[in-house]
C-alpha cells in the first residue's frame, strides 16, 4: 500500500507546484498525445529530455519516480516482448522457427518501452505537484463544458472531492484495524491463497460497518448544512489563470510543433 | 510480568514520506503488577510507546523486555512476536470498531484460536470472558453489530482479556461512553488489575482517572519520558505540571483553590472526593 | 441578556421510529426556549434525547406535534429556510468535516445556498474569526484537534447568522483540554451574538453552567428547570463536583447547607 507513489501528492513549492492544475492536466494530456508523433530517434530523444526537464522542474528525486514505475514493469516488459516478437522488417538478428527479432521489432521495442515510462513519468509529475483537491478542480473545469449535455458535472466533482476528502481516514482506519487484529494474533502475508482472503475478512467487515456509519452521518451533515443536489451551487475555490500558465502551454505547443517538424527531416524508421 | 524500555528509538514511515522519530531514547522499566497511567498531549508519543510493547511498532534503536521475551529492531523471529502478543492485551481506542465476526462468540474466540487454542477451550473462555466483562451469557450468540455502544465496548474488551494476558495496554478505554458507562469500564479494568495482577498500562488525558486508578504516572512530551513517578508524589507537584500544561484531579483543583482562599493548608495531598472530604473534616472547615 | 423573545416553541412533540410499533420515542413533549438561552438536555441512553435534537432540525418528521422556531413552523417546505437560524454540531468530529480546509468546510453551506465568491469569502473570514480558527483557515483536517474541527463545524453554522445552535453530545470525543475550548467559544459566541444553546450532554459540569436543564426519561420530559432545581431534587443524576463534595460533607454530618452549591458558593462556604 505505501509502495504506490501514482496518485499521490508530494508537498513542495517548485514551479510546478504552483502552476494551475487545468493547465497541468492540458499540458499532460497534451504531452501523452504527442507521443505518439514521434517516430525517430530525434524526436524521442527530444521527448526524453523534455521528460527529464520537467522532472527535474518538480524538485522531487528520481528515485520517487523510479519507484512510481517499478510496480507497472511487468505490464511493460510484456508489451515490450510482444512488440519485439511481433513487427518483422529489416536485418533478422534471431530465427527460431516461430520467434523471430528483427531490427524493427528490436527498435519498436525500445520506442514503446521510453513511451510507457514516459507517460508514467508525466501523470506521476501531475499527482505529485497537484493537491489531489486542486486536480478535481481541474477535472471539473475540464469537463464543465459536458454540461451542455446534462451530465452532473458538479455532482461528480463533490463526489471526487469527499471521496479524495476521506481517504487519508480510511487508510488510518485500515491501519488500525489491521493493528488491533495483529495484537489478537492474526499474522498477514503467510498460509495458502485460501487461508489470506479468509484473513482478511476481520479487517474488511469493519471497515466496511464504519464506513457505512461515515456515510449516514456524512449524509446527515450535508442535509443539514442545506446541500440539495437538483440545487444550483456557487463555488469557494477559484482557479487563477496566471502568466505561467499561459508559458507552460505555448511550450507544449511548441514542443508539439518541434516534433512535426523532426517527423519530417529526421530519420525514418517503419513500425 | 514486567516491562522494560531500554533505549528504544522509533519512527513511522507512512508512504514515501519517513518521519521525525516518534520516540526519543525511551528508558522506562514497569514492575510486575503495576498500574501506571501514561498521560501527555495528542502526539507526544504515547501511542507509539504502546504499539512498541508488542512489537506491532519496531524500535528503531534499543530493545523492549516484555517478561522474559525481547523485542529489538532486527528482530525477524515470528516466534517471539507471537509469545509477546499473545501475553500483551492490547485495547485500542474505540475498540468496538474491531468487531467483525458474525456473533460475539465467533469474535471472542478469534484471539485464542489464532494463537492455537482449539475451539471447545476458546469457547469455554469467552463464557468467562463475557461475565468477567459483566455481560450476560446470552449476549454470545448475538451479532456485535446488534448491541449498544456500551455492550461492543465490553465485548472488545472480552476479546483481549480472553488470551488472559499478563500485560493489559489501555488507549483512553472510557473515550466517548457517558461518565457512568466510563466508571464502569475502569472500575473493571482496575478489579481485573487486583484480582488477577495483571501490569496494566493505561493511556488517558482525564487526570480524574489517574487520581483515581493509577499507582504511577509517567508523562510523555515529544517523544520522550519526562517524568515516572507514584501518584501522590506527581500531583504534589503543582509548578511542574502547569509547566507540562496538564490539569488536575477535581479535588486537588478545589483543595488548591481553597488553600489559597482560605489561607490554610490542608494535611495531605487530596486526589479523590473522599480524600478531601476527610481533610476538611480533619482541619475543621466543614 | 436573554430577551423576552420566544425563538423555539415545541408543542405537543410525538414520534416513533417505526410506526408499526407502539413504542414511543418521544411522547407528546413541549417546551419552549427564549432567545439567547443556554439549556442543556441530559437524560440516559435511549431516552429521547439525541431524536428531539434531529426533529428540531428535520432530519427527522414527528408523529405528532409542532415545532416552530423563530415563528415558523417546521416542515417539508420551510426546513430549508429554518436551517438558515439553526444549526446542529454532530457527536464525531472527523464525520462532520466535509470540505479539504478549514475554509472550504466553512464555505459548504454558503455554497449550497449559492452565495457569490466575494460574499462568501468575506462570511467565511468573519466567521474563523468567531470561534478564533482564523489562523487556521488553510489547514486540512488531519492536521486538527477534535475540539477544532468541532469551532469549525461551528463557524459553519456561524456563517448563517443563526438564532441557536443545537450540539448533539458534541463533546463527548474531546479530550478535557478541547473540550474546555469549545466552551469556552460556546459561552463568548452567546455574548457577542445572544445566541440560543441547546446542548444535548452527559458532563453534569457542562450541564450545570445552563440556564435551564432538561432532564428526559423514557421519550418525557421529567423536568425543566435550573440546575439548582434540578440537581437538588433529582439525586439519581449525577451533580457536578462541588455539589458531590456538598453531599459527601453532609454525610459525614457536617453542618453544610441543604441546598445546590456551586464551586464559588461551597469555597466562599468554607472560607467562612
Amino acid at each position: 500500500m505505501n509502495k504506490l507513489i501514482l496518485g499521490r501528492y508530494f508537498p513542495g513549492d517548485s514551479w510546478l507546484h504552483k502552476l494551475d492544475p487545468r493547465a497541468k492536466l492540458v499540458a499532460a494530456i497534451g504531452f501523452i498525445a504527442i507521443l505518439f508523433v514521434a517516430i525517430n530517434w530525434q524526436g524521442y530523444l527530444l521527448l526524453i529530455l523534455f521528460t527529464l526537464f520537467v522532472m527535474r522542474l518538480s524538485g522531487i528525486s528520481l528515485k520517487m519516480y523510479i519507484r512510481g514505475v517499478r510496480p507497472l514493469i511487468w505490464l511493460i516488459l510484456f508489451t515490450v516482448s510482444l512488440q519485439i516478437l511481433f513487427t518483422a522488417g529489416g536485418t533478422v538478428y534471431v530465427d527460431w522457427g516461430p520467434i523471430t527479432i528483427s531490427q524493427y521489432g528490436l527498435i519498436n521495442g525500445v520506442f514503446i518501452f521510453c513511451r510507457f515510462v514516459m507517460i508514467i513519468f508525466i501523470s506521476t509529475v501531475v499527482t505529485l505537484t497537484t493537491k489531489p483537491i486542486d486536480l478535481t478542480d481541474g477535472i471539473n473545469a475540464l469537463l464543465s463544458p459536458l454540461r451542455l449535455f446534462k451530465v452532473p458535472v458538479d455532482d461528480i466533482s463533490l463526489m471526487l472531492t469527499i471521496a479524495l476528502r476521506f481517504i487519508p481516514n480510511l487508510l488510518d482506519e485500515t491501519q488500525k484495524v489491521m493493528d488491533a487484529q495483529r495484537a489478537r494474533g492474526t499474522t498477514f502475508g503467510e498460509g495458502s491463497l485460501v487461508e489470506q482472503m479468509k484473513k482478511l475478512v476481520p479487517i474488511i467487515m469493519p471497515l466496511f460497518v464504519s464506513s457505512l456509519k461515515r456515510a449516514e452521518d456524512m449524509a446527515d451533515v450535508m442535509e443539514v448544512r442545506g446541500y440539495q443536489s437538483s440545487k444550483p451551487r456557487s463555488s469557494f475555490r477559484k482557479l487563477a489563470w496566471k502568466r505561467k500558465d499561459t508559458l507552460a502551454i505555448v511550450t507544449m505547443l511548441a514542443l508539439t510543433t518541434t516534433l512535426v517538424l523532426l517527423r519530417q527531416f529526421g530519420t525514418y524508421y517503419m513500425y | 510480568m514486567q516491562v522494560n524500555f531500554k533505549g528504544v528509538t522509533a519512527d513511522y514511515q507512512i508512504g514515501p514520506i519517513r518521519s521525525r522519530n516518534i520516540l526519543h531514547h525511551v528508558n522506562l522499566c514497569l514492575p510486575s503488577k503495576s498500574f501506571t497511567a501514561i498521560v501527555g498531549h495528542t502526539g507526544a508519543g504515547k501511542s507509539s510507546l504502546l504499539k512498541t510493547v508488542n512489537g506491532l511498532l519496531l524500535p528503531k534503536e534499543g530493545k523492549i523486555q516484555v517478561g522474559d521475551q525481547t523485542i529489538t529492531p532486527e528482530l525477524q523471529s515470528k516466534v517471539v512476536l507471537k509469545h509477546v502478543r499473545q501475553s500483551v492485551g492490547m485495547v485500542f481506542q474505540f475498540p468496538e470498531s474491531q468487531l467483525f465476526a458474525e456473533t460475539v462468540e465467533q469474535d471472542i474466540c478469534f484471539g485464542p484460536m489464532n494463537f492455537g487454542v482449539s475451539k471447545e477451550e476458546a469457547k469455554k473462555s469467552a463464557k468467562d470472558a463475557i461475565l468477567n466483562v459483566g455481560l450476560e451469557e446470552a449476549v454470545l450468540s448475538a451479532s456485535p453489530f446488534s448491541l449498544s455502544g456500551g455492550q461492543q465496548r465490553r465485548v472488545a474488551i472480552a476479546g483481549v482479556l480472553v488470551m488472559n494476558p499478563d500485560v493489559l495496554v489501555l488507549d483512553e478505554p472510557g473515550a466517548g461512553l457517558d461518565p457512568q458507562g466510563k466508571e464502569e469500564i475502569l472500575t473493571l479494568i482496575k478489579y481485573l488489575h487486583e484480582s488477577k495482577g495483571i501490569t496494566t498500562i493505561l493511556v488517558t488525558h482525564d487526570m480524574d482517572d489517574v487520581a483515581r486508578y493509577a499507582d504511577d504516572v509517567v508523562v510523555m512530551e515529544k517523544g520522550k519520558v519526562v517524568t515516572y513517578k507514584p501518584v501522590h508524589t506527581f500531583f504534589n507537584d503543582v509548578v511542574q505540571l502547569h509547566a507540562w500544561s496538564l490539569d488536575l484531579p477535581e479535588a486537588r483543583r478545589l483543595q488548591l483553590r481553597l488553600e489559597e482562599e482560605a489561607n490554610v493548608k490542608l494535611p495531605k495531598v487530596c486526589l479523590t472526593i473522599d480524600d478531601l472530604v476527610a481533610a476538611l473534616i480533619e482541619v475543621g472547615l466543614a | 441578556m436573554v430577551a423576552d423573545k420566544t425563538i423555539i416553541e415545541v408543542d405537543n412533540l410525538t414520534f416513533r421510529y417505526d410506526l408499526r410499533k407502539k413504542k414511543q420515542i418521544l411522547s407528546a413533549i413541549s417546551f419552549s426556549v427564549k432567545q439567547g438561552e443556554w439549556i442543556a438536555v441530559v437524560g440516559d441512553n435511549g431516552s429521547g434525547k439525541s431524536t428531539l435534537a434531529r426533529l428540531l432540525v428535520g432530519l427527522l418528521e414527528p408523529e405528532n406535534g409542532t415545532i416552530t422556531i423563530d415563528g415558523i413552523q417546521l416542515n417539508e417546505e420551510t426546513k430549508w429556510d429554518i436551517r438558515k437560524k439553526i444549526g446542529l454540531v454532530f457527536q464525531n468530529p472527523e464525520n462532520q468535516f466535509i470540505g479539504t480546509t478549514v475554509q472550504d468546510d466553512v464555505a459548504f453551506g454558503l455554497e449550497n445556498n449559492n452565495t457569490p465568491y466575494n460574499e462568501m469569502k468575506q462570511i467565511v473570514e468573519e466567521a474563523l474569526q468567531l470561534v478564533e480558527m482564523d489562523m487556521y483557515w488553510d489547514q486540512d483536517p488531519s492536521r486538527l484537534s477534535g475540539g477544532q474541527k468541532q469551532r469549525v463545524a461551528i463557524a459553519g453554522i456561524l456563517a448563517f447568522k443563526p438564532n441557536v445552535i443545537i450540539l448533539d453530545e458534541a463533546f463527548v470525543m474531546l479530550d478535557p483540554k478541547s473540550r474546555n475550548q469549545l466552551l469556552s467559544t460556546l459561552k463568548q459566541l452567546r455574548e457577542k451574538r445572544n445566541i440560543t444553546i441547546i446542548s444535548v450532554t452527559h458532563d453534569m459540569n457542562e450541564a450545570a453552567i445552563a440556564d435551564r436543564i432538561l432532564v428526559m426519561d423514557d421519550g418525557t420530559i421529567i423536568q425543566d428547570s435550573t440546575p439548582e432545581a434540578v440537581f437538588k431534587t433529582n439525586q439519581q443524576l449525577a451533580a457536578p463536583f462541588p455539589e458531590q463534595l456538598r453531599r459527601k460533607l453532609a454525610e459525614s454530618g457536617s453542618n453544610v447547607p441543604q441546598t445546590y452549591m456551586t464551586e464559588d458558593e461551597m469555597v466562599r462556604w468554607l472560607c467562612k
